[in-house]
């Protein structure tokens, strides 16, 4: 599920609570995907409530990082819990965001 | 049966069945000729009984309903359909009343039935009510013809995809194989595959495309054609994982992606040159020692991300006597009722069950653990499976 936390200067900070498998992905998708058209520069999604990805859930934060660089914005991830950085690190996919402690 | 490009009259088209259950000769005679000229083929039950045993030998289109019967009424009747048992295809049944009492009408509604039309009737909202609910009633055999269908090209599919996997291992003296493929739907989005190269080192894959079902399945025959083709053609190991690469850049979208690992083993030397791009670690079962270890690769992004792809071979030399277990995250992320996962753990634990066993029943008894997790729920994505022991 995906929450509104707050806007900054910074940019809106959402947040992803519970869990995102191939089922939820195709909603998750289209409501991130929504976002990339509004006026916000830069949108950060903290993960430190989110339980479980699987790897359609991956499809969508690696696909949404690109439609926003498509145009011009920015989407970044933030404090992946335990569980979700591991899966992160196993697609190597925890560089490309940016979020890998290493 | 033709479909009619105009919104309603299919009883133009095709003899609609309709069973008239009226206890009143007079009136089922008047209901029947009206239903005639509509183009009706016209059944007469004398009484709610007479209607429920002709329903039991076949189906009707349609059913029109007498409220006040003697013996089972209307309504009665109406009930006991609806509890016969969902097998029943769909059908409309209108109670003809001459009651307008609103609690009669919702006597009626709650025993299932589907319309009313009040005695005296008007025989032009008869017409109408009627074509109305059997254009309903063709609309959703239309619809079952349809899933039908679906079902019988979804089986297909599964059946093309089971072909596309290796049908026996390759015959390589020293090593043995065995693998498990569980797809969680019709089809499935993972791939594995071990070919032996001219040159008689032996290619050992497994791949996992983000997603399941149909689209996911015919990405992963793509996949196993574009890496059949390339060994055939001796192209070596980090070239197959660019072009490879590219391939599915162009095939996926950029929501999609494929984790792949893949490794060359030189039956001489034992030396397993491993290439991972964005899969977990394989495991190294060593059947002395009962030990499982991760066999660490050096990898890199999944496949069909990023056009700018490095990536890096990580050696391992293997030792007869040692099991190397290839697995996608469907084994290890299958959940139990209480939300737990299989786990890496869950895994590792399986495995070191099976030091005893020969391969295929090990390969057996990784399933069965990773099932009776996931009992009472199923598997929830694609798993797969394959051992590659080495020695006799």
């Amino acid at each position: 599920m995906l929450e509104k936390c707050r806007e900054s200067p910074d940019g809106d900070v959402y947040r992803l609570v519970g869990s995102v498998t191939h089922e939820s992905a195709t909603l998750l998708r289209g409501e991130l995907e929504e976002l990339a058209i509004t006026p916000i520069q830069r949108l950060v999604l903290d993960l430190s409530l989110l339980d479980f990805i699987d790897t359609g859930g991956l499809g969508v934060l690696v696909g949404v990082r690109r439609k926003f660089q498509d145009v011009g914005k920015e989407f970044v991830i933030v404090n992946p819990s335990e569980k979700v950085l591991i899966v992160l690190r196993m697609t190597r996919l925890a560089a490309l965001f940016g979020v890998d402690p290493a | 049966m033709s479909v009619s490009g105009d919104s309603g009259f299919f009883l133009r088209s095709a003899q609609a069945e309709v069973l008239v259950c009226d206890d009143s000769p007079t009136d089922a005679a008047i209901v029947r000729s009206l239903l005639v000229k509509q183009g009706c083929k016209v059944t007469i039950a004398r009484s709610g009984a007479e209607a429920l045993t002709k329903l039991a030998e076949r189906s009707f289109d349609l059913l029109l309903l007498d409220y006040e019967m003697e013996g089972l009424s209307g309504v009665e009747v109406a009930r006991q359909l609806r509890h016969g048992g969902t097998s029943r295809p769909y059908m409309p049944v209108i109670l003809l009343t001459a009651r307008t009492a609103q609690s009669d009408r919702l006597e009626g509604l709650q025993a299932g039935a589907t319309d009313f039309i009040t005695k005296p009737f008007d025989p032009l909202e008869l017409t109408a009510r009627i074509e109305n609910h059997l254009h309903t009633k063709r609309l959703h055999d239309r619809l079952l013809a349809t899933n039908a269908e679906l079902n019988a090209e979804r089986a297909k599919v599964r059946l093309v995809q089971l072909a596309l996997l290796p049908q026996e291992m390759p015959r390589i003296k020293g090593l043995s194989f065995s693998a498990a493929y569980l797809p969680s739907s019709i089809a499935s989005g993972d791939y594995y595959d071990v070919i032996e190269r001219a040159d008689g080192r032996v290619v050992i894959a497994i791949a996992d495309v983000s997603g399941h079902g149909i689209p996911s399945a015919m990405h992963m025959s793509v996949l196993r054609s574009s890496l059949r083709s390339m060994v055939e053609e001796d192209v070596d190991a980090v070239e197959i994982m660019a072009r490879l690469n590219r391939v599915l850049r162009h095939a996926l979208d950029s929501f999609s992606f494929v984790t792949f690992y893949l490794a060359e083993l030189d039956t001489h030397t034992l030396i397993l040159s491993q290439l991972a791009a964005g899969h977990h670690n394989p495991l190294l079962h060593d059947l002395a020692s009962n030990a499982v270890e991760e066999l660490p690769v050096e990898g890199t992004l999944p496949l069909g991300l990023d056009e700018n792809f490095q990536i890096a071979t990580t050696k391992a030399t293997l030792k007869v006597g040692q099991r190397l277990i290839l697995y996608t995250d469907g084994v290890t992320d299958e959940q139990n009722i209480d939300g737990e996962f299989f786990s890496l753990e869950g895994l590792t634990a399986a495995i070191r069950e099976t030091a005893g066993m020969g391969l295929d029943a090990a390969k057996d008894h990784i399933v069965l653990r990773m099932k009776s997790h996931s009992e009472g729920i199923g598997n929830q994505d694609d798993a797969t499976l394959l051992i590659m022991q080495v020695g006799p």
